[in-house]
C-alpha cells in the first residue's frame, strides 16, 4: 500500500500543520502589540461583523416588539418619573455651576492649570457570548467612529473598564475587575496614590499596594488619579469596603467596591481626553510610566 | 472519497459560529457546548479533503475575533485538533459509534486543555481553569449534532 506519492502527501500535511501553528503562535505573540495585530484584527472584524449583526437581530426585534407593545400608561409613569429625575438634576447642576465658578477663580488664584471637561459619547453593549471570561464585553462603536485602544468607558457611576482592542465597527473592553487589570487611582479624602487592581470577582477590587503610613479608613472613595495617562483625572473608580490586617508592615491592603454597576451594564461612555492621541497605551505599561514619572 | 457539496460544508460551520455567540446567562453560559469544535470535527472525519487545517485556521480566528481572545488562541487549539484527525481518520471512520463519541471527548479534553495552557500563560494570573462543563456538554451534544448533519446530508 505504500508508495512515495503517499508519503510526501503525508509530510505536506506535517508542514501545512506546523505552518499554520507556527503563524497562530506569531500572532499570539503580536497581540501583545497593537501596532501589527490591529490591521489584522480590524480586516478580520469586515468578516465577522455580518455574524454579529445576525445574533442582535432578534435582541432588536424583541426590543422593538416590546417598546411598541407596552401600554401608553407605562409610558405616561415613566414619562412622569423621568420629568421629575430631570428637574431635580437641573436643580443640582445649578448649584454645581456656582460650585464650578468658585473652583475656577480658586484655580486662577492658585495659578493651576485649567481642567479640561471631558468629552464623552454613548455607546451601546452588543450582547454577544464572549466565551467564558466575564469581565469584558462588546460596545457598538469602533475603528470607524475613532475610538482607540486604551480609551476610558464610564458607565453612569464610574469607571468601567478600558477598550483593549479595536475592531472596524465594534470595540472590545476590559473590566476594571479583569484579574489581569491595574488601575492607578488616588484616596478622594487624603490624596495617597497606589494601584487599584482587579480580582475576577465583578464586586471587589484590591488595594494591595497602600503606603503603610496613610490612613484608610472603610468608606473612603477611589478617583483615578490621571498618572500614565490612560484614565482621565478624577473619574470614581469605587470605595473601600473593607481593610485586610496583613503580617508584613511593608503595605497596607484593602478591598474596594467598584461604584459602576458591572452586572448590569447597559448604557455606556466613552471618554475622549484632551490627548486622545497619547493615551493609546496598553494596560500593562502603566507600572512603567508610574516609574517614570 | 464522497464529494460533499462545499456550500452546507461552510453554511454548518457558519451556523455553530453564530450558535457559539448566544449570549447565556448564568450557568447556561458555562455548559455552552463547543459548536465550532463539532462543525468542524464532523466535516473532518467526513470530508477531510473540504475541510482541513485551512478551513479549520479560518473559522477559529473568525472565532477569536468575535470573542476578543488572544489572537490565534482557538486557531492554534482547532489546527492541532484537525491534524489529529487527520492522523486517526481511518480508524475513526471505522470504529462504532461509543468509541467514536469517546474520541471525541478525548480530542475535546485536549483542545480545552492547550487553550487553558495558553490562558494561564498569556495571564498574569496564577490559576488554571478549565472548563469541564463545555467540554462535557459537547460530548453529549456529539451525538444529536452527529444524527442532525448526517440527516441533512442525505437530503442534499
Amino acid at each position: 500500500m505504500w508508495s512515495p506519492n503517499d508519503s510526501s502527501l503525508t509530510q505536506n500535511k506535517v508542514l501545512r500543520f506546523l505552518l499554520l501553528e507556527i503563524i497562530c503562535i506569531v500572532l499570539m505573540l503580536a497581540d501583545h502589540s497593537s501596532k501589527i495585530a490591529m490591521p489584522i484584527r480590524s480586516a478580520v472584524s469586515t468578516l465577522t461583523y455580518p455574524l454579529v449583526k445576525i445574533i442582535e437581530l432578534p435582541q432588536n426585534i424583541y426590543t422593538f416588539i416590546s417598546s411598541s407593545l407596552s401600554n401608553q400608561q407605562q409610558l405616561l409613569n415613566q414619562n412622569i418619573d423621568l420629568k421629575q429625575k430631570l428637574s431635580q438634576v437641573q436643580i443640582d447642576l445649578l448649584q454645581l455651576e456656582v460650585i464650578n465658578q468658585q473652583n475656577i477663580e480658586l484655580r486662577q488664584l492658585l495659578q493651576a492649570k485649567q481642567k479640561l471637561p471631558l468629552k464623552t459619547t454613548a455607546a451601546f453593549l452588543i450582547n454577544i457570548n464572549t466565551g467564558n471570561n466575564d469581565h469584558h464585553f462588546i460596545i457598538n462603536q469602533g475603528y470607524n467612529q475613532g475610538v482607540t485602544i486604551g480609551q476610558t468607558v464610564l458607565d453612569l457611576n464610574g469607571v468601567a473598564g478600558q477598550v483593549y482592542s479595536v475592531d472596524l465597527e465594534s470595540a472590545h473592553v476590559i473590566l476594571i475587575t479583569n484579574e489581569n487589570h491595574a488601575l492607578p487611582i488616588e484616596f478622594l479624602r487624603t490624596g495617597v496614590r497606589t494601584y487599584i487592581y482587579g480580582t475576577g470577582d465583578l464586586n471587589s477590587l484590591s488595594l494591595p499596594e497602600i503606603p503603610p503610613s496613610s490612613d484608610v479608613q472603610i468608606g473612603d472613595i477611589l478617583i483615578t488619579s490621571g498618572l500614565g495617562g490612560v484614565f482621565p483625572r478624577g473619574l470614581k473608580v469605587g470605595t473601600v469596603s473593607e481593610l485586610i490586617e496583613t503580617q508584613d508592615h511593608s503595605f497596607k491592603n484593602a478591598i474596594a467596591q467598584p461604584s459602576a454597576n458591572l452586572n448590569l451594564l447597559k448604557q455606556l461612555l466613552l471618554v475622549w481626553s484632551a490627548d486622545t492621541k497619547n493615551s493609546g497605551k496598553e494596560t500593562k505599561n502603566i507600572n512603567q510610566n508610574e516609574e517614570s514619572e | 472519497m464522497k464529494h460533499y457539496s462545499s456550500k452546507l460544508i461552510h453554511l454548518s460551520i457558519i451556523v455553530s459560529l453564530l450558535l457559539m455567540l448566544i449570549p447565556w446567562q448564568g450557568w447556561m453560559k458555562t455548559i455552552q457546548p463547543y459548536w465550532l469544535a463539532l462543525a468542524i470535527i464532523y466535516w473532518s472525519i467526513e470530508a477531510p479533503k473540504q475541510c482541513g487545517l485551512f478551513t479549520a485556521f479560518f473559522y477559529s480566528i473568525l472565532l477569536d475575533v468575535l470573542y476578543g481572545s488572544l489572537f490565534g488562541k482557538h486557531g492554534f487549539s482547532m489546527v492541532a485538533m484537525v491534524f489529529l484527525i487527520s492522523k486517526i481518520h481511518k480508524r475513526l471512520k471505522m470504529t462504532s459509534f461509543w468509541q467514536l463519541t469517546l474520541m471525541i471527548g478525548a480530542l475535546l479534553l485536549n483542545d480545552a486543555f492547550i487553550r487553558m495552557v495558553i490562558d494561564w500563560l498569556s495571564s498574569n494570573s496564577q490559576s488554571l481553569v478549565i472548563n469541564l462543563w463545555s467540554v462535557l456538554v459537547s460530548i453529549l451534544v456529539w451525538p444529536w449534532f452527529k444524527y442532525f448533519l448526517d440527516r441533512i446530508r442525505q437530503k442534499t
